[in-house]
């Protein structure tokens, strides 16, 4: 028998007394000062700056992953991780690049849009809309900010909830989000109270709002309803290279919480996310997760069925052109008895992109009377594009139904025949037939993203843009 | 030998905040001293492979969290209060007699 | 650093010495170069290495283990015994676990001018011959693969000359070792362009001997251009063997592989099922049955490689597991990019029988060619309630009910053996595999 005693207890090396906030500056790079210069900035209670130092030992201490995308790129020390220099701050709609300016113009995104998601000006224009919708979602007593005021206005309900989805040392990418976090939603939806608007990233009222490391933190109280969406289909520039944001969301009995993300970060940005939830008892999450920028994402929303009677549904759909490589999926985990999951991802490749799912079912002992199914599609443009699927799969319990399917394939020849024989050119045909692949995920969307997406989908075909 | 009461080590050895991991009949045990307090549960984190005793310990809400993924035990009762754990690690007895820590397993 | 090289032990310089005795200078040097790669490479460990993730051999300790001696007695009477039932026409290999190698019925291949011995032997006469058939197996592809590499002894050889359509089959009888030994057996077959082949490999030991014992096999098959390969391999080891095993065939031109075969016995299994699907035109057919029972862990990999154009390939593993007993199923589909028209399918299916039983799997693909189709589909399920009331209402026992509906599910696998002796032999066995449980659960519903 081998005995080996060892410290588990650790004090910070730079115990949060110690820290000289004032000898931080606005410099690239990640450090205890730079965290403890964070907190300080937002005048955050001693627990949150205990977690944050904490997660920033844990990413320091973590290695990178060993699977999945090519990571090698990124220049941790090269970044900033809070505050910027002066000079990047006062940037104008001149200074977004003419590749994203023209595609704006051919999606017929409103100038007020533009504006925001450019990052030139904080505030929404249409200020009736936004101040009514504001209103209501008072009246019905749903809390909506970012969490920096969650934080601090909400701090009972805050606390019970932050981190107890994704603890800060899960992985190295939540570890560094959990160091520096910075802006993102915080939600809750008070018992019975269905919100019948999405609620969108910029009805909040903050300008932090495409930050790298943005923190969602999202509460449906029992029976309550809430759909979130995220992103948007424009291409959005962002000057960071490198995006981490956690996502959190507990559905407490009843509850049903559908978030929906549609991201088109530029072709310079690693976006590694981490998003999960909890269904309780009788409650519903659904994923409805798009993913067409970036240069590499990494992303695998999950639900923990927790509760009897709980379902999950993930929605995938991924388009990967030269130089990218979406690494998605999703993940179900059943703990208990009765609950049902279905995932169905669609992917894309072009050119010499790359797309890969990566899921994981599994189904524990105790978890009797479980249906769960996944479904994914691969579609090659090109004779350079590449597709990956790793699907996992653990069932430990017998009174389980379960199917997995996937497959790869390029684009019928049949099919384009067809369709040019209807006069239709060979360049449109696989245009129709891609929408048309993707038609399960963009009927899902609100129609105002619908008909954006669609629009976005043909000029990416149309090799126009990326 | 579920029940039988196995001596594993010496209270010396396992000062407050600190911990040890010892295999009983090749089963890995870890055993935590919180605040003067002995607890005892099974080394293997129920998530993934990983070693229990190499985690963090949370004296506050005498909690382990576990190195790999940082899911937190209650120390007390094995229960996995964080996910990505879901399910809990098995408790054992353990008790001081003479000087020497003894553990007996839980089937 | 391996624990496993210490004196006197199954895997040891001693052993080594034993094997570079035997063998020539080429095989010598093969043998010294594995063993080198074997000591310096770690264990497969579950918390690191990928396709070991669920499946822990911790508690495996090699170096207790005595090298094999002879086989057990009564031992060489089974091998025939099967045989005789399920294809007396056969040539029939049998290798000992120490490497004594007898031959019987071969004439009539013989005569076609096809090369039968053990494979030692094959080394010292037909030395190219031998090292085409090892040429798809690399000294350190794995841990186990060099510890086989190192120490195989005896094994079966066949060579299959051009244009040569083996009258016969040929039966391959590999004996396990005795108790706390472990034993390495070794099948190469070469089969020369447009020649046929059916090959039955049957690993055995005493039926329901307790004793703990280590197996480590490696099959390599070369096809060349046009070879049709049918091969049948049977694994039905005692109750608590560690075995680990690699089957390997490398596909010519327009070859055809066809694998049909059933995993029974052993504690724990970890078997990778390869097939290089090199020459345009190439196909590959696997299909497989797997019961598992009591606390087995049968873990099965395969690889469908497609290489060169046109090529198919088509896995199907059905698996039924009940008690405590654990499958694992992970395979890849991976397609290169000039691999255009590549057709690729993975299906597994798996029937817990029990709670307590537990199935995982992760089939996976990677894609890098446009021009293709390929996919897989993987099931874990249960027998329905409807499915079990109605064989209960008719008064039909527990026992029973549980063999017919596992042989139902089976059928559809069993049905496609070549030979209907072959097949009517394998129906025998699972039906006794299956009786050989306690009283069944079947009747409990969930």
């Amino acid at each position: 028998m081998t005995v080996q005693a060892h410290e588990l207890t650790k004090d910070y090396k730079y115990g949060f007394h110690d820290v000289d906030v004032s000898v931080f500056r606005t410099e690239k790079g990640i450090s205890p000062e730079v965290v403890a210069a964070i907190s300080d900035h937002k005048q955050e209670p001693e627990w949150m700056l205990k977690f944050r130092l904490k997660a920033l030992d844990h990413f320091f201490k973590r290695p990178m992953p060993n699977w999945g995308a090519d990571l090698s790129g990124i220049d941790f020390d090269n970044i900033y991780y809070y505050i910027k220099p002066v000079d990047e701050m006062g940037r104008s709609w001149d200074d977004v690049p003419d590749s994203i300016r023209n595609t704006f113009d051919r999606l017929g995104i409103p100038e007020a849009e533009r504006n925001f998601l450019a990052g030139v000006s904080a505030q929404y224009d249409s200020e009736v809309v936004y101040h009514s919708i504001r209103a209501d979602l008072e009246k019905l007593g749903v809390l909506f900010s970012d969490c920096d005021t969650g934080l601090r206005d909400h701090p009972e309900i805050f606390k019970r909830y932050f981190g107890t989805v994704i603890p800060p040392n899960d992985n190295k990418f939540a570890a560094l989000n959990s160091a520096v976090w910075s802006g993102g939603s915080f939600v809750y939806v008070p018992k019975g109270v269905r919100v019948e608007v999405p609620l969108q990233a910029y009805f909040r009222i903050n300008s932090d709002n495409m930050g790298q490391f943005e923190r969602t933190l999202i509460i449906a109280d029992e029976g309550s309803y809430v759909h979130y969406i995220e992103g948007c289909t424009a291409p959005t520039y962002s000057n960071d290279s490198l995006h981490a944001a956690v996502v959190e969301i507990i559905a407490e009995r009843g509850a049903h919480v559908r978030y929906t993300t549609i991201q088109n970060w530029s072709d310079n940005v690693y976006n590694l996310v981490t998003k999960r939830a909890i269904a309780k008892q009788d409650a519903t999450i659904e994923w409805i997760d798009g993913n067409l920028g970036s240069k590499v994402t990494m992303k695998y929303p999950s639900i923990y069925l927790m509760g009897e009677g709980a379902h999950g549904e993930v929605l995938s759909a991924a388009f990967a052109g030269t130089g990218q490589h979406q690494d998605a999926g999703s993940k179900c985990i059943h703990v208990a008895p009765n609950t049902t999951s279905n995932v169905v991802s669609r992917s894309i490749s072009k050119g010499s992109g790359r797309t890969s799912y990566r899921g994981h079912i599994k189904v524990l002992p105790k978890a009797t009377n479980v249906k769960a199914n996944v479904r994914c599609d691969a579609l090659l443009l090109d004779e350079e594009s590449r597709s990956d699927t790793y699907p996992y799969m653990d069932i430990e319990n017998p009174d389980v139904t379960f199917g997995h399917e996937a497959t790869v394939s390029k684009v019928g020849e049949d099919q384009i025949f067809y369709l040019q024989s209807r006069g239709i050119d060979e360049q449109q045909a696989t245009a129709l037939i891609v929408n048309g692949f993707f038609e399960p995920f963009v009927k899902e969307l609100p129609m105002e993203y619908a008909v954006e997406l669609n629009r976005l989908l043909a000029l990416s075909m149309e090799g126009s843009i990326g | 030998m579920v029940g039988e009461w196995v001596t594993v080590a010496r209270v010396t050895d396992i000062p407050p905040g600190h911990a040890a991991r010892v295999e009983i009949e090749e089963l890995p045990i870890a055993i935590f001293n919180v605040e003067g307090e002995l607890h005892c549960i099974d080394d293997t984190c129920s998530h993934q492979e990983a070693s229990l005793s190499e985690g963090d310990l949370d004296v506050e809400r005498c909690a382990i969290e576990c190195p790999l993924h940082g899911s937190a035990f209650d120390l007390r009762t094995g229960e996995a209060v964080t996910l990505p754990a879901v399910e809990p690690v098995r408790v054992h007895r353990v008790e001081v007699s003479d000087g020497m820590i003894r553990v007996a397993l839980s089937g | 650093m391996t624990e496993a090289a210490t004196a006197a032990g199954a895997v040891s310089r001693e052993s080594l010495e034993a094997c570079l005795a035997t063998s020539p200078g080429w095989l010598a040097d093969r043998r010294n170069a594995a063993w080198d790669a074997f000591t310096a490479m770690p264990v497969p460990s579950s918390a690191r290495d990928e396709d070991w993730r669920r499946t822990d051999i911790g508690r495996l300790h090699l170096d207790r283990f005595a090298p094999a001696g002879p086989a057990a007695p009564g031992l060489l009477e089974l091998a025939r015994g099967r045989h005789a039932t399920a294809l007396p026409g056969a040539a029939l290999i049998v290798t000992d676990p120490d490497g004594t190698v007898t031959i019987d019925h071969a004439e009539a291949l013989l005569a076609q001018g096809v090369i039968i011995s053990s494979l030692e032997e094959a080394a010292e006469r037909h030395p190219e011959l031998v090292q085409r058939g090892l040429s798809g197996i690399g000294i350190d592809d794995s841990y186990f693969a060099a510890l086989w590499n190192a120490l195989w002894r005896g094994g079966a050889f066949v060579y299959v000359p051009a244009g040569v359509q083996a009258m016969t089959p040929v039966w391959v009888s590999h004996l396990a070792a005795g108790g706390d030994a472990a034993a390495f057996p070794a099948t190469v077959v070469v089969l020369d362009e447009h020649s046929s082949l059916t090959l039955v490999e049957d690993l055995i030991g005493p039926g329901a001997d307790p004793a703990a014992r280590v197996s480590v096999a490696v099959t390599a098959l070369q096809l060349g251009d046009d070879a049709r390969l049918d091969d049948i391999p049977i694994q039905q080891l005692p109750p608590a063997t560690w075995h680990f095993q690699l089957r390997r065939a490398s596909c010519g031109p327009s070859a055809h592989y066809r694998l049909l075969g059933a995993t029974l016995g052993a504690r724990l299994q970890k078997s990778y099922w390869d097939v290089i699907l090199d020459g345009r035109g190439s196909e590959a057919d696997i299909l497989a049955v797997c019961f598992a029972d009591a606390d087995q862990h049968l873990d099965h990999q395969s690889l469908q490689l497609h290489r060169g154009p046109d090529t198919r390939s088509n896995l199907l593993l059905k698996v039924a597991a009940r008690d405590r007993a654990q499958s694992v199923y992970g395979g890849l589909i991976d397609v290169e990019p000039g691999a255009i028209h590549a057709d690729g399918y993975v299906v597994n299916r798996n029937l817990l029988l029990s709670q307590g039983a537990s199935a995982s799997g992760v089939p996976r693909l990677e894609i890098k060619a446009n021009d293709v189709r390929c996919g897989h589909g993987t099931t874990v399920g249960h027998v329905d309630d409807e499915e079990r009331f109605y064989l209960m209402a008719r008064g039909i026992p527990a026992d029973e009910a549980e063999r017919l509906v596992v042989r139902g599910y089976f059928a559809d696998v069993l049905d496609r053996l070549p030979i209907e002796s072959v097949r009517d032999w394998l129906v025998s066995l699972l039906d006794s595999e299956i009786g050989d449980g306690g009283p069944s659960r079947f009747g409990e519903a969930g």
